[in-house]
């Protein structure tokens, strides 16, 4: 039985298109394991780019959000959750963005993502650890760009922020000196190691004026609000 | 091990490892595919299925020396699966199917596994499959098939009356 029965499944002739039909099945699970490798790769850089854009209202949104000691802590400690991204800066963007969309219209929202977009990868590019930019070492043809970007995207924060435009409540010069002043700010951040306590002597003064703009600019919109 | 190495490769997901170590076994597959399907069409289809189950699976294939088994089980199961389909879809009446003809030109089967293959039922293939084409003991084709030993036993005891053969041979593969 055992020897006869070997003997006649071995005589069932196997076709020559065998090997091709093993092929099409592996390339059909090879099909469907890259697409789930693809989509756990398209969540992570989602992720990704959700901690980063979370960074940037740090920095970027007015002076109370950079008084405050950044929204999340510092970025080294928000990228330890970026993969799984906090609940509550998930919450917080996604509220912002939301926001942003609602209140901004659709084409505007898109304009808002545009200029993220080139703070975001400057963020990405040039800044330290917390996510500051040392304008120090980036070219000069980037920071106008950004600078330019920042001139753009602020009066979009301060809706964020539910506050006037300060683009609205200040002349154009002393919208210049804000603008100068939130990226003079972030720089002495980068040099004091984020803790302005420890800020350079010869910072100092940089780093009162700069505030006293940022104050001025805050009662100029807290007057207009009211 | 050569089995073994492309086994772990294959686990990385290499397609290129598994298809190497897959082209050993694809022959066998087929045949035992054929036993239950009986038509060449059928068994290819198996072993497409088969190589698509199994290159997706192979991460949760924990002990690579049991690659053929679980290769035979996915075997068993994929086959015994396209039976039961085919079976609800409607059948070619018998003389239509006469007047069409026979086409896939399949090899003439000998009697006695002609005889295998009409009279079986599925579970009772699978038993004297792995019994007496893969040499496996009672008590392996139980945990293969995931059924008690008893029943094995008698899946076996069944299957062996009904080929009218070698009754004696069953007692002694324990």
């Amino acid at each position: 039985m055992n020897r006869s029965l070997k003997e006649e499944l071995d005589n069932i002739q196997t076709p020559i298109e065998i090997h091709e039909m093993s092929k099409m099945g592996v390339r059909k699970a090879k099909a469907e394991m890259g697409t789930k490798v693809r989509a756990y790769a398209r969540r992570r850089l989602v992720t990704a780019i959700l901690a980063v854009c979370l960074i940037v209202p740090t920095s970027a949104f007015a002076y109370e959000a950079l008084l405050v000691d950044g929204l999340f802590g510092s970025f080294d400690n928000f990228k330890k959750h970026a993969a799984g991204a906090t609940m509550e800066g998930y919450l917080l963007l996604n509220a912002k963005l939301t926001q942003a969309k609602g209140d901004l219209g659709q084409e505007q929202f898109g304009h808002f993502k545009e200029l993220l977009k080139v703070i975001t990868s400057a963020k990405i590019e040039y800044g330290d650890q917390y996510g500051n930019i040392d304008y120090s070492q980036v070219p000069s043809e980037k920071i106008e760009e950004i600078k330019n970007v920042m001139y753009e995207i602020q009066p979009y924060f301060d809706q964020l922020n539910g506050v006037q435009s300060s683009k609205e409540v200040l002349t154009s010069e002393e919208y210049k000196q804000y603008i100068d002043a939130l990226m003079t700010y972030e720089q002495i951040l980068v040099e004091s190691g984020n803790d302005l306590k420890n800020t350079p002597s010869d910072l100092q003064d940089e780093l009162n004026e700069a505030r006293d703009v940022l104050y001025y600019v805050s009662d100029k919109q807290s007057q207009h609000s009211n | 091990m050569r089995i073994r190495r492309l086994v772990l490769k294959a686990q990385k997901e290499n397609d290129r490892a598994f298809l190497k170590l897959f082209k050993q076994f694809e022959q066998d597959i087929y045949r035992m595919a054929y036993v239950y399907v009986r038509n060449t069409e059928d068994a290819l289809d198996v072993v497409q299925e088969v190589a698509y189950q199994s290159f997706k699976k192979i991460d949760t294939l924990q002990r690579p020396e049991y690659f053929k088994t679980w290769l035979m089980k996915i075997t068993m199961n994929s086959a015994i699966n396209l039976v039961k389909k085919n079976k609800k879809v409607v059948q070619l009446k018998p003389e239509f199917e006469e007047f069409v003809g026979s086409d896939d030109g399949d090899i003439l089967l000998t009697l006695s596994l002609q005889e295998l293959m009409d009279t079986l039922q599925d579970d009772e293939k699978s038993v004297i499959l792995l019994r007496f084409y893969h040499d496996h003991t009672l008590k392996e084709i139980s945990e293969i098939l995931e059924i008690p030993l008893g029943t094995a036993k008698s899946i076996l005891y069944r299957a062996l009356n009904k080929l009218r053969k070698d009754f004696k041979e069953a007692g002694n593969y324990e």
